[in-house]
């Protein structure tokens, strides 16, 4: 019985390990260039991309667009912006929309097309992949 | 009638009140959702929950949910229910299919106000206890959520306040009547009341500690109840208590008070849970209920207080991708509340004194999965 309960604490501690030992990868939060910010804390980006809060630091509304459910890019931006793995984020959504709580981000499902969309949205928040293009939008350095 | 008058204020409030200024949405008019939850469960020794002895497949929690957002700051929501509960006496009091919620939406600077039939804010789980991609088991303890209660017939007022240092208060009233659905033990068999609770009032609310996502919840609540088996009064105290303070770990704690009189009832329930993240696919849960009921009795004799529901439970959750998962739990429950009669009452020398509590377990295999 002890045999088989280090066996199994053993591989607890080992999927654990596997599960954060994946190297964090660089995103970009991007933002409109008619907004005047150029840094925000990590938590404020947060804030805004679960819905928690609706307007940037300086009172503005904010549009945050999310990126494809699946991609590496929304993974890798849960884990070191939103602090939490991307399962998480669902579940949270998922506890938003069936309490009747908040909708989340709309979706764009590249790069490219977020962007585009905060390229042409004022109030937009967006995040691409490190070594996207970023030409027409204003990188916010995220603390 | 004053209740009626105040309600209609807020309404009228609500649709006169200004809203967050424009931002250009990126969101569709038209949402659809939908939740899944079904399972197959097998009891021993005794059925309770609806299980019975034998496998039954007839356990299922499923909702649709539309949205139309009809501006930026209103939308109108529709949820319909279908619910199986195996052999459970109390599937006699719940329709196949309910309209569960339809309520309209505004939002603003000011909070949201729903108006129609709208979820109830209580506890950690209430507007989200049939939702099973994010429970810990099949159902939320039912010592503190039980049956009914679910919604608000009239209106909800939510507001989140900003306190700084990362600290927010979450407050929301409602006002209205609602449903209540119990399993009433007695010492000759068991019975099941549906009934109204009118002229419902209460509060929610909720501290935000920028501290492993804690947040410390209180809610209170009371209603009339008008019908043939009961007529009287009922407050409700429910405390609340979620953390994330330890690593890959999420403990929640709630006690309830359920009070009143027409007939007398004073019933304390407990849960306390711990749910720990062994791998992003992985989670291992365990939890501890418990209702302690004040029996009320006729002088000369005195009132005695019995444990009349005990539930230790421990379950695996396995995320198998595109937000659906498996489950598998087990429960030891201790008591009297379950779905074939037990003695209540037992003689000694003569006497009758509270009989020895029955022991029952069971299994509850379940698929979920919500989008």
């Amino acid at each position: 019985m002890r045999k088989l309960l280090s066996l199994v604490a053993i591989a607890l501690v080992s999927i654990s390990a596997a599960a954060t030992s994946v190297q964090a990868q660089d995103v970009k939060v991007i933002v409109n260039t008619a907004n005047p910010l150029s840094e925000m804390p990590a938590g404020e980006v947060a804030g805004l991309f679960l819905k928690r809060t609706a307007k940037f630091p300086g009172g503005a509304a904010a549009v945050p667009v999310d990126q494809a459910k699946n991609s590496t890019v929304r993974g890798t931006f849960a884990r070191t912006v939103l602090g939490r793995p991307a399962s998480a984020v669902d579940a949270y959504w998922q506890q938003q929309i069936f309490a009747g709580g908040e909708l989340p981000p709309a979706v764009k499902t590249s790069d490219d097309d977020v962007i585009a969309f905060v390229k042409s949205t004022p109030g937009a928040i967006g995040y691409v992949s490190a070594g996207a293009s970023v030409a027409g939008v204003k990188v916010v350095s995220v603390k | 009638m004053r209740l009626h008058r105040l309600l209609l204020a807020a309404l009228a409030a609500a649709t006169t009140l200004p809203v967050t200024a424009g931002a250009q949405s990126a969101e569709p008019s038209f949402e659809f959702h939908a939740a899944l939850n079904t399972g197959v469960g097998r009891a021993k020794d005794l059925p309770i929950l609806g299980i019975p002895t034998y496998a039954t497949w007839d356990y299922r929690t499923a909702m649709l949910q539309f949205r139309y957002k009809v501006t930026d700051h209103d939308q109108f929501v529709l949820q319909l229910l279908n619910r199986r509960l195996g052999n459970s006496p109390l599937q006699a009091a719940i329709p196949d299919v309910a309209m569960q919620w339809a309520f309209w939406q505004r939002r603003g600077n000011w909070g949201s106000f729903k108006v129609g039939r709208a979820p109830m804010p209580r506890g950690i789980f209430n507007e989200i206890r049939f939702v099973g991609t994010v429970l810990p088991f099949f159902r939320p303890s039912f010592e503190i959520y039980g049956e009914g209660r679910e919604t608000v017939d009239g209106g909800v007022f939510t507001r989140r306040q900003p306190l700084g240092n990362g600290f927010s208060f979450d407050f929301n009233a409602f006002a209205g009547s609602n449903e209540v659905r119990t399993q009433v033990i007695t010492a000759t068999g068991n019975s099941i009341r549906a009934f109204r609770g009118n002229n419902l009032k209460g509060v929610q609310g909720w501290l935000n500690i920028p501290v492993g996502e804690t947040r410390v919840g209180g809610f209170f609540a009371d209603y009339h109840i008008d019908s043939d088996t009961a007529r009287g009064t009922r407050g409700e105290i429910l405390y609340s208590l979620e953390t994330r303070i330890v690593p890959r770990t999420v403990v929640r704690g709630e006690a309830l008070r359920v009070y009143g009189i027409g007939p007398n009832q004073d019933r304390k329930s407990y849960s306390t849970e711990a749910v720990v993240t062994a791998h992003e696919k992985f989670d291992i849960s365990g939890q501890y209920s418990m209702t302690d009921n004040r029996i009320f009795q006729r002088a000369p004799l005195q009132n005695v207080n019995v444990k009349a529901t005990e539930d230790i439970a421990i379950g695996g959750t396995f995320r198998i991708g595109g937000g659906a998962l498996v489950r598998l739990e087990h429960h030891n429950v201790k008591g009297y509340a379950f779905d074939r009669f037990v003695p209540l009452l037992t003689n000694v020398n003569n006497q009758p004194v509270i009989a020895p509590p029955s022991k029952g377990s069971y299994w509850l295999g379940s698929f979920a999965v919500s989008f």
